[in-house]
């Protein structure tokens, strides 16, 4: 009986540690729905993906039309195209895939839920459950975006990301030399 | 009553793991120079275009060499074409030569790592019902899987009996590790049950035969071991619509494969191999595996059976030779032909089944000079096999193999202790279930770099019914298989097509094991 009061104090300490852990690892992006396709949809879409662009000149976001050697460019929402000095970019965070993470929640929802049915385990099966939910969820939903950081972990280099780009082997010509 | 509780947490949990990490995309970039290295089966192909236009080909596209001196590449298939502003512009069959592309980008979906990293006991039942719902029979099966060092990993190299799913069709099964290559004296070989099976394991040996020099030891489809020095890859290769004789030239993990018969799945293909070799050939080497098409045609034939299978199976097992006639089996060789002067004459046929690990195999030919072009054909039900190798090659002596027997037999997940007892007595079976593995140990011959290594492993395997397999209980479509497979095939041939694509995703992804 002991136990289960010193349970019940714990879990307001509980709830705070796990909101701080679910908060603290996510990654997040305000992206327009045409950018935001999950994974069977993206494979086929024609444009390139919705970055944010952490630069010395400012930060940016829009749809990444090229990474090169000497610079990076930009569609911004209002289709103007920045061209950032690669020099200057210390980040890039990119959208790749819609993961539907969300989806699992419901169903972390419905799990944690169902184990007040299980008695007095719910003392070990609900933490169970939410603790998983909330890692899982978490790594789940980080998967879908890729971030470039200059002095990261990753030792790619920044062209690595052109990949995500409307014009991976470079802006044409004509776009080239038209500057916003 | 506690235990049932857990275990549907547990699925619950699993379904949650399931659903939640779901799907993302693989995005690589290719020069056009190497473009021959993109398997068209595997991918949504971007082709990007010097004026930054697109093409993108979402299925059905391949990659042919033209041209008189070969030198032209050509992608073709249904693409759609947009401009640089991604206006789309036309869809239509497309022609598109490599050398006027800018860039490719292939894209896939695949499976979030996710799982593989974090989750404990995979595809537990409600796993395996939530992967493999939509198609049961693409869900994982055949046989004991044996996992071989290589490097810095271990790979999938082998797999035992794949056609022995009845104690009375126990069976031997011989396969080379032809990619194995010793460091010491030690070798570790993990066998696994990764599919709702019971695997019934009579021995799992070494065969240890030694090398000729600068040669290596084939096995023929009778186990006899033959040295071969002399080994040529084609020089041309000849197949409809898809490219082949990059793919065959070495052996290693590329393959050819393609699509099944639309109309029937008796519908058969070809592959004409040219060879210059400069030695009198007598024999051709080819290795490959079966695609998922068997395994589907075995699990759709439980299926019709239903609740009944037991008994039919059992019928089978009696002595029964009714089911013995099925024309399953019609699907599954790979003739061999040898071009005369009186035209294709049949030479062999490899009936080797299993859908998991390529195997080489020694097919022996009429005595051919060395001054001859010869001319191969292998031809097969379409979409039945992928075929990593081929190459002629001249026999030498027969030799005998060594036979070790394991010295340890550990379980790792699940399993008995005196394994070891089970596989080295002859009169009995180590018998495992799913999610159990073994580390089996053999110690090489002393002059271990000297050898050519074979797994040589006995026994037979009972195929678990799914309840899914049960809702589609048609005992006299089963009948129909054996006496006319003709209709069954046709009607079969649409239902595998829808599943077709997905299926080695649904296949590989619904494996029973216990992951750390």
């Amino acid at each position: 009986m002991n136990e289960e009061i010193k349970y019940y104090n714990f879990l307001p300490r509980l709830w705070l540690i796990l909101a701080a852990i679910w908060f603290s690892g996510c990654i997040s992006m305000d992206v327009p729905d045409k950018f935001d396709n999950p994974a069977e949809e993206a494979v086929t879409h024609p444009y390139g993906k919705w970055v944010y662009v952490y630069s010395e000149e400012g930060f940016y976001q829009g749809e990444l039309m090229a990474v090169e050697e000497n610079k990076v460019v930009v569609r911004e929402k209002n289709e103007s195209l920045v061209h950032i000095d690669s020099q200057n970019v210390g980040k890039m965070k990119v959208r790749v895939v819609n993961t539907r993470a969300g989806r699992g929640v419901g169903i972390s929802l419905l799990g944690t839920i169902s184990t007040i049915s299980h008695g007095f385990i719910f003392v070990i099966s609900a933490p169970a459950w939410i603790i998983s939910s909330i890692f899982i969820d978490t790594r789940n939903r980080n998967r879908g975006y890729e971030i470039w950081e200059r002095g990261g972990d990753s030792s790619e280099a920044l062209t690595a990301m052109r990949k995500h780009a409307r014009f991976p082997a470079g802006l044409p010509e004509e776009k080239s030399e038209q500057r916003d | 009553m506690m235990g049932i509780s857990t275990r549907g947490h547990l699925s619950a949990f699993l379904l949650m793991f399931l659903i939640a990490a779901c799907q993302l995309t693989e995005t690589s970039l290719h020069e056009p120079e190497v473009i021959e290295d993109i398997d068209p089966e595997q991918a949504v192909l971007k082709a990007h275009m010097p004026d930054g236009g697109m093409y993108i080909f979402e299925e059905q596209w391949s990659i042919e060499t033209t041209g008189e001196n070969g030198d032209t590449t050509i992608v073709s298939g249904e693409a759609e074409k947009y401009d640089e502003e991604r206006e789309l512009i036309e869809e239509s069959q497309v022609e598109l030569d490599v050398g006027d592309v800018a860039l490719f980008e292939t894209n896939k979906v695949v499976s979030n790592p996710a799982v593989a990293a974090k989750t404990i006991i995979t595809v537990a039942s409600l796993g395996v019902t939530a992967y493999c719902a939509a198609n049961p029979k693409a869900c994982f099966g055949s046989c004991p899987t044996f996992y071989v060092p290589e490097e810095d990993t271990t790979r999938l190299r082998a797999e035992g009996f794949s056609h022995s799913f009845l104690p009375s069709l126990e069976s031997r099964d011989v396969d080379m590790l032809y990619h194995f290559q010793p460091h010491d004296r030690e070798l570790d070989i993990t066998m696994k049950n990764e599919a709702l099976e019971t695997h019934v394991v009579r021995h799992v040996d070494l065969l240890a035969v030694p090398s000729p020099e600068n040669g290596r030891i084939f096995k023929d489809q009778e186990n006899r071991f033959w040295e071969v020095s002399h080994r040529t890859p084609p020089v041309e290769c000849q197949s409809p619509g898809k490219e082949c004789l990059a793919k065959l030239q070495e052996y290693n993990d590329r393959e050819w494969y393609g699509s099944a018969g639309r109309e029937s799945l008796d519908e058969q293909e070809e592959i004409v191999l040219s060879f210059e070799p400069d030695f009198d050939a007598n024999a051709i080497l080819i290795a490959g595996r079966h695609t998922l098409l068997t395994t589907y045609l075995f699990y759709q034939s439980l299926s019709y059976l239903g609740e009944d299978a037991g008994q039919w199976l059992a019928r089978l097992e009696s002595g029964d030779n009714l089911m013995q006639h099925t024309e399953v089996t019609r699907l599954a060789g790979l003739k061999v032909q040898i071009k005369t002067e009186d035209g294709w004459e049949e030479v062999d046929s490899i009936t080797e089944y299993g859908p998991l690990a390529a195997d080489i195999h020694l097919v022996h030919l009429p005595e051919i000079n060395s001054d001859d072009a010869v001319q191969i054909k292998l031809q097969a039900a379409k979409g039945v096999w992928r075929l990593n190798h081929a190459a002629l090659a001249r026999t030498g002596q027969k030799r005998e193999p060594e036979s070790i027997p394991p010295h340890r037999a550990e379980p790792v997940a699940g399993g008995f202790d005196d394994a070891l007892h089970s596989l080295l007595d002859p009169e009995k079976h180590l018998v495992t279930l799913p999610g159990e593995d073994y580390t089996l140990s053999y110690r090489l011959p002393e002059a271990y770099e000297e050898y050519d290594y074979f797994l040589d492993n006995k026994g037979y395997y009972i195929e678990w019914m799914r309840r899914e397999w049960t809702e589609e209980t048609e005992p006299e479509k089963f009948i129909e298989l054996i006496l006319d497979s003709s209709t069954v095939f046709e009607r079969l041939a649409r239902d595998f097509g829808e599943v077709e694509d997905e299926m080695e995703d649904i296949f590989w992804n619904s494996r029973y094991e216990r992951r750390d």
